[in-house]
């Protein structure tokens, strides 16, 4: 047995042996419940505006897992408690030292980055800590907000709770995108608004 | 994040167009072994929610979910249930659960289930799902109000766990991001997965395929070897090859070029890359393949044992440098043949490197990420990340084997040919033809050379093929034995008269029995000699006939030539036809004025002065005439 198919197997047994030793990378997917914008503002145990000025990823001490830790300049505490000028965020998966644990559905804020953050947590042990994933994570960029994929966002309304089982990856019910047309955007203090309105 | 591949494929049935998403890692053999016994794996400290289905129905629907992937699509899952069942938090195995958080990680509110991958290189190694317990799952279809219908959640995890991602552009799937009303695999979910796993398009998955990479519906397998005839080095199964030469493909791994002991990438001086590969059969490595382009620098190629080390040694077996010139170089197949050793004897099983070395900017030509200048597989002095797929970066080589099967279509491990012409016994079709030139050898003049004419110039039993006595006394090139003049040159071998002697040697050529030296004719058989224009070229033979009255007589015999007197009367016997003798009688008087043109009479006596001379005048004896006389020379008849 020659061709290709036992080049396959070989190939898949010491891949095999080896992950016994170190996971080289990981990915998920991920089911997500769709989420209003009222939920996520009702929901959230802390809200803010921040920068990421920190990103890090460490391999977890039982060696099977990988975290990476996000580290954000608090700007402003929208909804919830938070005093510190910092706030570091731990995320499943990341790269360490080129091994590589990925949820594949889950957006890491990248360094340098400017946004607003809907926090499920800040005390417990999260795959995602963003509340909803990437429906609790949004982008300003230049005064105006925008989804965690960079869609600019046109308009905001407390969105419709979507049954139980709805999946999502995208934006939170209520959170309207810009078309091709170039209408207005929501600007970040209107965004902020717009939440606490909704937790009312 | 590593990009999606999107893929637009027509499809022939109804759906117009399929948009499915397929992670850029995939499981090599197309199936995998997943472990599912939720009552073992679940732990009773966490119950489902009241209201949940039972977990013996969730494993029932799980179940029915993987042979929903299996019956459909290219892709197989080889279900266990056996107990102890895999823990999906543990350090191996494929497994699913029913837990309240993710391995440690709380799911959060929002989380139903997380499906993990967990690969090296492009090999995906490990599939876990972990559903929330803490919702609460029933197996339903309509619309998910308070609970969540477990069988559209399992079928889209488990489309992850093949290697399909969400696809949200409209079309029917399973793997919207949005779960729906569908509840079973769509046209779009099962082209997805023959993408990856039917890439040679003959309707057989990997896992099922005896050729992965050719398409072979019908799947032939004369030895049942599990590799299909297509693509068997050993169709027959005897252990010896049919091809004359075999390839194998590899690629550039991360893996192993971790463990080759070349670092990967930029040295600050060259571009290294290193590979391990372990020969298929034994024979002759002739060449290596590497669809590397070099923009600039060389490219150095080595082959290096391994020494049974796992990493390349430090000695080259052989090496080869590719100088570029002053545009882009490709380098596909590099023939051995040009390296310093002409070629390297290789055994199955033995483990060989490939270390290329790049002086300047090198790389597979293939797509960009866009991370780097040069599209993925880039290599050089400049150095960058090097996150692109091992696929990305092939190569192959190419073993002639040491032996070639004499029959690829018939098992015969002894390669037995007892007439030695290469054909083994057990498909040699005439044993008995040596030569195998479908002359046998009890009928062969050269049986040992292969001579399908029999030619044999000598006629002496011996083919010319391999006759090394040749018997030409007159070298003509035609043996005495079957040279119609073997004393006399006569390449031609001419024999006009078909009387086995030839023309050079053949006293009468013709055979009219006249000799050729005395045969007015000597090649038309002409044994009466005529010649009717006495030019003394035979009738038969003479191409001119002279007769210039065209009185039948030729010019030589004429004694008219000029004057058609086909009688050649010559009354004087002078020679002179009467037509053209002006003195037939030859009495010296001419006929017009000869008293008896015919009788002669040099006086022209006429005693009765009636203008006929007495010679000729009638008398009771009648009318004379000359004739010729031998005493004489002209008497007169009188009649």
């Amino acid at each position: 047995m020659l061709a290709s198919k036992r080049t396959l197997l070989m190939n898949l047994t010491s891949s095999i042996l080896l992950v016994l030793f170190l996971i080289s990378a990981s990915t998920g997917a991920t089911s997500i419940q769709s989420l209003s914008f009222k939920q996520l503002s009702q929901n959230a145990e802390l809200v803010f505006e921040g920068e990421v000025s920190e990103v890090q990823s460490e391999l977890k001490s039982n060696k099977s897992s990988i975290v990476t830790l996000i580290t954000f300049d608090v700007r402003d505490v929208i909804l919830g408690n938070w005093s510190e000028p910092t706030i570091t965020l731990e995320f499943l998966g990341g790269t360490v030292e080129g091994q590589t644990m990925r949820i594949q559905a889950l957006v890491y804020p990248q360094l340098g980055e400017h946004g607003v953050y809907f926090v499920e947590s800040t005390h417990q042990q999260m795959v995602n800590p963003l509340l909803g994933w990437a429906q609790g994570h949004f982008k300003v960029k230049n005064d105006e907000m925008a989804t965690s994929s960079g869609q600019m966002i046109s308009s905001l309304n407390e969105g419709q709770v979507s049954p139980l089982g709805t999946l999502s990856k995208g934006p939170a019910n209520g959170v309207q995108v810009k078309g091709k047309s170039s209408q207005s955007g929501v600007t970040l203090s209107d965004f902020k608004r717009a939440i606490l309105q909704a937790r009312d | 994040m590593k990009s999606l591949v999107t893929v637009l494929v027509g499809l022939c049935f109804s759906s117009p167009l399929a948009a499915f998403n397929v992670s850029s890692n995939y499981w090599l053999e197309g199936q995998v072994e997943f472990n599912v016994n939720f009552p073992d794996r679940h732990a009773s400290a966490n119950p489902l929610p009241t209201g949940s289905a039972s977990l013996e129905s969730l494993q029932t629907e799980f179940v029915r979910s993987m042979n929903e992937w299996n019956d459909e699509s290219a892709f197989k899952f080889i279900i266990d249930t056996a107990t102890p069942s895999v823990d999906p938090c543990g350090a191996s195995g494929n497994g699913v659960q029913f837990a309240p958080d993710n391995c440690g990680s709380a799911f959060g509110s929002s989380t139903l289930a997380i499906q993990t991958e967990f690969f090296i290189g492009t090999k995906r190694v490990r599939s876990t799902i972990n559903f929330n317990s803490t919702r609460t799952w029933d197996i339903f279809s309509g619309s998910m109000v308070g609970k969540v219908d477990f069988r559209r959640v399992a079928l889209h995890e488990l489309g992850h766990s093949v290697g399909l991602d969400h696809e949200d552009d409209g079309t029917p799937t399973i793997m919207t991001t949005f779960a729906g009303s569908l509840r079973a695999l769509q046209l779009d979910d099962i082209a997805g997965a023959a993408f990856l796993y039917d890439v040679d398009s003959d309707g057989f998955g990997f896992a099922d395929d005896n050729c992965p990479t050719i398409n072979n519906a019908d799947q032939a397998d004369q030895d049942n070897d599990g590799e299909g005839n297509l693509c068997d080095p050993d169709i027959d199964g005897d252990g010896v090859f049919n091809d004359s030469t075999n390839d194998q493909q590899f690629a550039f791994s991360d893996d192993q070029l971790a463990s080759s002991g070349f670092s990967f990438g930029d040295t600050g001086t060259n571009g290294y890359l290193a590979q391990t590969f372990t020969i298929g059969l034994t024979g002759h490595l002739e060449s290596v393949s590497l669809p590397i382009t070099c923009a600039s620098g060389d490219l150095q190629v080595e082959i290096r044992g391994t020494g049974g080390t796992g990493s390349p040694l430090s000695a080259n077996l052989d090496s080869k440098t590719l100088a570029v010139g002053p545009v882009s170089s490709s380098f596909t197949e590099i023939d051995l043949n040009d390296f310093d050793v002409d070629d390297l004897s290789v055994a199955s099983g033995d483990v060989l490197a490939v270390v290329v070395y790049s002086t300047g900017d090198c790389f597979w030509p293939i797509a960009s990420s866009g991370s780097y200048n040069f599209g993925q597989g880039y290599f050089s002095t400049n150095g960058s990340t090097f996150l692109e797929s091992a696929s990305d970066r092939p190569f192959a080589i190419r073993v002639r084997p040491a032996q070639v099967d004499n029959c690829p279509l018939a098992a015969n491990p002894d390669q037995a040919d007892s007439d030695m012409d290469g054909e083994g016994d057990v498909c040699d079709l005439d044993t008995n033809d040596a030569d195998n030139d479908n002359v046998a050898d009890s009928q062969d003049n050269c049986p040992a050379i292969a001579n399908e004419d029999q030619a044999d110039a000598d006629g002496d039993g011996v083919g010319d093929a391999c006759d090394a006595e040749f018997n030409d006394q007159d070298a003509d090139m035609v043996g005495d034995a079957l040279d119609n003049c073997p004393a006399d040159s006569n390449a031609d071998q001419s024999d006009l008269d078909v009387d086995g002697l030839g023309d050079v040697c053949d006293l009468d050529d013709d055979a009219d029995s006249v000799l050729d030296v005395n045969d007015n004719c000597p090649i038309d058989a002409n044994s009466d000699q005529a010649d009717s224009d006495g030019d003394g070229a035979g009738d038969s033979c003479d191409l001119v006939f002279n007769d210039q009255d065209a009185d039948l007589v030729g010019d030589a015999l004429d004694n008219c030539p000029l004057v058609a007197n086909p009688d050649q009367a010559d009354s004087d016997m002078d020679s002179q036809g009467d037509a053209c003798d002006t003195d037939d009688d030859n009495d010296g008087v001419i006929d017009s004025e000869d008293n008896c043109p015919l009788v002669a009479n040099a006086l022209q006596e006429d005693v009765d002065s009636d203008d006929v001379g007495d010679a000729c005048e009638p008398t009771d004896e009648g009318i004379c005439f000359p004739v010729p006389s031998v005493s004489k020379g002209v008497a007169i008849i009188c009649l």
